[in-house]
């Protein structure tokens, strides 16, 4: 087994994650630093620190540390050119008395310079790119789980609490980021017991579900917990888990942090930590001779795990004793005030820091407390508790060394030194949360784990304040990083269908996306040219001869009770108890400012049923607004959605009655079936509700019929009518086709302002009616106050204005199109505009700006087809 | 013959029609045992659209609360419709999904908590992106339920569905199958 690094061969063993795989078959420099490109080796072993992020099969910005090796992976170095070892940006750190903290504040102060060398700062500074992986995009998916008890951190102290809470017998979700359960203990022999017992009797409990090699990245709201799972099954890179806990225990542990001291940062300076992890999980001999650098006795454990590795303990200093670390590529030895030694290792014993981000996040305070010498969380809400050494319960050794230097790296991740820090504070950014974002220390993707502790005592320090004085700054959500596949998710886009879709596809249907439905725009015949071509066949089909639309997609609503005649009455602005049963009425809906919220159809089915249509995107809150006024009303009514219950088309066009006789028995004749009627009636031998309607402007039913008889219907009816011609029709001849009628489409031709007498609908709003919604406001827009504008019809010759054209007067707009398309039956351009209400008159010229040229329009008040009506009826 | 929202997803499946009360249903996808055996040890999915569904104001023998007002009652042979509801069988189509992973296979597309969710309970919640109604209905002791999505959303579900299954083998099985799973 074997992945490829950049064009080399790495063999794995089992156990191996990229980074100890790469360790042991040599490689010491993992990446070059964000800013000077120094090079940069493993340091902290447990996804902590930023120095081990390559690019995994395209994925870029991964830390190898805590990625599983996997046969035949692609991984590549990143953030260095031509190479790790060779980077030529790495020249740039010799220049870093040009670049001192803020320097791009203080250098690129004209918007100009900036804008031209971004770019390169870009090029030069970012982390990881993308590349086509040749596997393919990897996929992401979500899941959610609930539990009574979440731990997170998977240590002595978080299997402890995981199994008191499963022998309670609650639900338990047990959250550990490595690849086995132990924490501390797995690397760290000599600080207790083998756990394995505890983790076989917690494995092997049923109310206990263990998610390992999953870290959680945020706590949100109401116990929400993400948890970003890696490889749930051969088909996923990752899983997003969205776990809802009734209560939340933080085992998270602590984890150590460098210090500081002149190249603190060159590869082979390791925290104790990593080098025991080498050690004792991966069986990997780091080095031949290391220095230690620890407080007091702290650096006997490292140093006797490093001599039964078989490294020499060359020394063990103090650290106030180092004062620098020799060596530019690799470490060669130590300068220290008790002499010089050579080594190819210096083990750093750093301060442990309670990993406290997540309990912050869910509202604890973080108070510093001098022993055990760090901040400690305090005021946990409500069912969050801590335990183990987020507590601060293991003594962490303080007094620290901060030297002032431009070599004594506080932030790895951004290449900020304690001389930075100081730079900053005189700039005048001397608090913590100012300095952070001046000098970008604790910004990168270690997101400040390895260097907010000592950022803030070197703050602290520098200022003469107490820590507590001095604060943190803010952990917040996701840490760590998240993919953002895995935040998008599977790629379910979901979609809405009409029972007719799949016809519509063989028929060449070229889509529109409306919200989540699929609407043929048109239909794309082989060999007749494009959009324009298509639609100007179907415009042509419904004029003069029959034409054919799904329109599926419309609110659908049966509205029963005896008192359902009430309800319209009230919600709509014209009257509904009156309609006779087997008629139809056009309705608008206002709210109680007179804005209208919709329109449709509603026919009067039998006394006490109504069969209403709403528009395509607002049938849900149609339905809420009925059920709204309803709640309170004591009226026997009940509204229920059957939108994708019934196949909804009209057919049109002068043939569409001879089409129509030859489905069904109904007398079709304009006596027997007028203009604005509506019956029930079986069509090709299913039942249907056919409306007498005409958006279209041309003769044409409205056919609504089972949803499961959708494509036998849609094709018996292009069927019989093939011989007159017929053609299915797309939204966008049909836009073409209602704008000549000059018919109003709520929501593209009214905004959220619009009343009906502003779109110059008066005739919906019957005032003499007792009450409905609206209805004060309404009356007083019908005296003129309150209409701002007028929605006009217009002809613009030798041109089509774009819909949204600014309507001028005197160089100032004042009004816009709607709508606009070019009418073949006008040969002009068409349109509906707003303008103010004195233009609103028969033949009144205003100025419309057509690409940057104003040109003349005339108003109409009058359809630009069929004005009389004649052919609808 | 009436289709259901999955028609055309059963024919590039394989499926072999059969005819019940009108409708045209997948007896099988060729391999009933493979068909029986995924239910009963991993998870699978049928599609019952065809199932008889009436809403109404007032609750009915047998009927599902949906809200205060609204009461849906499930029945799979043609009934008439009872007193005062009004026939909605068009409206929803309705999958059938069997086995012991099925709650995973749930997990993975809806939030709603399943760990108190017992045999003869009924829920709303948002699936796969669609509003749905759940229904547990076991069958004998093997874990089911019942999805109803409105129809213009049955394909995305039901592919959503089938995606996400991937990792349990999912398979959709038919009417043959169905009715060896049942008690």
């Amino acid at each position: 087994m074997n992945f490829l690094f950049d064009s080399e061969e790495v063999p794995i063993q089992a156990g191996d994650t990229v980074a100890s795989a790469l360790y042991r078959s040599g490689r010491r420099i993992f990446s070059r630093s964000f800013k000077y490109h120094r090079p940069r080796g493993l340091l902290c072993c447990s996804g902590k620190c930023p120095n081990c992020l390559v690019n995994v099969d395209g994925s870029p910005s991964v830390r190898s540390c805590v990625t599983p090796a996997l046969d035949g992976m692609r991984v590549r170095h990143q953030n260095a050119w031509p190479s790790l070892e060779n980077d030529a940006l790495s020249i740039g750190q010799h220049f870093d008395f040009l670049m001192p903290a803020g320097w791009y504040y203080k250098v690129f102060t004209k918007p100009a310079t900036w804008h031209r060398v971004e770019p390169h700062i870009r090029k030069a500074a970012g982390l990881g790119e993308l590349f086509e992986n040749p596997q393919g995009i990897p996929e992401y998916e979500h899941a959610w789980m609930h539990a009574e008890t979440a731990v997170i951190g998977g240590g002595p102290a978080g299997i402890q609490s995981a199994l008191d809470a499963a022998e309670r017998g609650e639900q338990v979700v047990l959250i550990d980021d490595q690849t086995e359960l132990g924490g501390h203990l797995r690397y760290r022999k000599q600080r207790g017991a083998d756990p394995r017992e505890r983790i076989d009797a917690l494995a092997a409990r049923a109310n206990v579900t263990l998610l390992q090699r999953a870290s959680c990245f945020g706590i949100y709201e109401g116990n929400l917990l993400g948890v970003l799972l890696g490889h749930p099954h051969a088909g996923a890179a990752e899983r997003l888990i969205h776990l809802r806990a009734q209560r939340i225990i933080v085992a998270t542990g602590a984890y150590e942090t460098p210090l500081l001291f002149d190249n603190n940062d060159v590869v082979g300076v390791m925290l104790s930590s990593a080098v025991q992890r080498l050690i004792h999980l991966h069986s990997i001999v780091p080095g031949r001779r290391a220095v230690i650098v620890a407080h007091g006795s702290e650096g006997d454990e490292v140093g006797a795990d490093l001599k039964q590795a078989g490294v020499e303990v060359v020394e063990i200093l103090a650290p106030s004793e180092i004062i620098a670390v020799r060596g530019s590529g690799e470490v060669k030895g130590v300068k220290s005030r008790r002499g010089d030694f050579a080594c190819d290792l210096v083990i750093v014993c750093g301060p442990r820091v309670p990993d406290a981000g997540l309990l912050s996040q869910a509202g604890a305070k973080l108070q510093w407390s001098d022993v055990p010498g760090a901040f400690v969380p305090v005021g946990l809400p409500l069912n969050v508790s801590a335990v183990g050494d987020v507590t601060g319960e293991t003594p962490v050794a303080a007094a620290q060394h901060f030297p002032d230097s431009k070599r004594a790296f506080v932030c790895i991740c951004v290449d900020a030194t304690s001389r930075d820090l100081k730079q900053g504070i005189a700039d005048g950014f001397e608090e913590i949360e100012t300095l952070k974002r001046y000098t970008t220390a604790t910004m990168g993707p270690c997101q400040g784990r390895m260097c907010q502790l000592n950022a803030i005592q070197v703050c602290s320090r520098l200022t003469s304040r107490s820590m507590d004085e001095t604060g943190t700054t803010t952990s917040r959500p996701p840490n760590p990083g998240v993919t953002l596949g895995a935040l998008a998710g599977a790629k379910h886009h979901p979609i809405r269908r009409t029972p007719m879709h799949h016809a519509h596809a063989e028929l060449g249907a070229v889509w529109l996306d409306m919200g989540e439905w699929k609407r043929p725009r048109y239909y794309q015949v082989a060999g007749a040219g494009g959009e324009a071509e298509s639609v100007a066949a179907e415009y042509r089909a419904v004029r003069e001869r029959a034409g054919l639309i799904d329109v599926g997609t419309l609110g659908k609503l049966i509205v029963r009770g005896k008192d359902a005649a009430r309800l319209l009455d009230k919600v709509y602005t014209s009257r509904f108890s009156d309609l006779r049963q087997g008629r139809v009425r056009y309705a608008v809906m206002c709210d109680d400012t007179g804005v209208i919220l919709d329109d449709g159809t509603v026919s009067r089915l039998a006394d006490d049923r109504f069969f209403v249509t709403t528009t395509t995107g607002n049938l849900d809150f149609v339905h809420q607004w009925f059920d709204w006024w309803l709640v309170a009303s004591g009226w026997d009514v009940s509204v229920t959605n059957v939108t994708g219950g019934l196949a909804s088309v009209n057919l049109a066009g002068p043939k569409a009655r001879d089409v129509l006789r030859k489905l069904t028995d109904l007398d079709l004749d304009p006596k027997a079936f007028p203009y604005m009627a509506c019956r029930e009636a079986q069509t090709f031998g299913v039942p249907a509700i056919l409306m007498r309607i005409g958006f279209v402007g041309e003769t044409g039913w409205e056919i609504h019929y089972p949803a499961e008889h959708g494509e036998e219907v849609w094709n018996a009816i292009l069927v019989a009518g093939a011989e007159f011609g017929i053609l299915p029709f797309g939204v966008e001849a049909q836009r073409l086709l209602r704008l000549e009628k000059r018919h109003v489409i709520v929501g593209v031709d009214t905004d959220a302002l619009t009343n009906p007498f502003e779109a110059d609908m008066a005739w919906v709003v019957k005032l003499d009616k007792e009450d409905f919604i609206g209805k004060a406001a309404l009356a007083r827009a019908a005296s003129g106050g309150g209409v701002r504008e007028k929605l006009v019809g217009f002809v613009m010759e030798g041109g089509v204005p774009e819909d949204g054209a600014p309507v001028v007067i005197g160089g100032i707009p004042v009004g816009r199109v709607t709508s606009s398309r070019y009418s073949p039956h006008r040969k002009a351009g068409i349109g509906l505009a707003f303008v103010p209400p004195e233009l609103a008159a028969e033949g009144a010229p205003v100025r419309v700006r057509v690409r940057g040229q104003l040109r003349t329009a005339i108003v109409t008040m009058q359809p630009f087809y069929d004005a009389e009506g004649a052919r609808l009826r | 013959m009436k289709r259901s929202a999955l028609h055309h997803h059963h024919q590039k499946a394989g499926a072999l029609w059969t005819q019940l009360d009108g409708w045209e249903l997948p007896a099988s996808f060729g391999a009933v045992e493979q068909e029986v055996a995924q239910a009963r040890e991993g998870v699978g999915v049928a599609d019952i659209s065809y199932f008889r569904k009436f809403e109404s104001a007032a609750p009915q023998t047998g009927s599902w609360k949906l809200a205060s007002n609204r009461h849906l009652v499930m029945r799979e042979r043609p009934v008439a419709p009872p007193d005062g509801t009004l026939d909605i069988t068009s409206v929803y189509a309705a999958l059938l999904l069997a086995g012991p992973q099925t709650n995973e296979l749930l997990r993975k597309l809806t939030s709603l908590n399943l760990s108190h969710f017992a045999n003869g309970n009924c829920a709303q919640a948002s699936l796969a992106h669609a509003h749905a109604i759940l229904i547990r209905e076991d069958l004998d002791r093997l874990l089911s339920y019942k999805v109803l999505v409105t129809r213009d959303y049955a394909e995305s579900v039901w592919e959503s569905i089938l995606h996400a299954g991937r990792e349990f083998h999912i398979a959709p099985f038919g009417l043959n199958a169905l009715d060896r799973l049942r008690p």
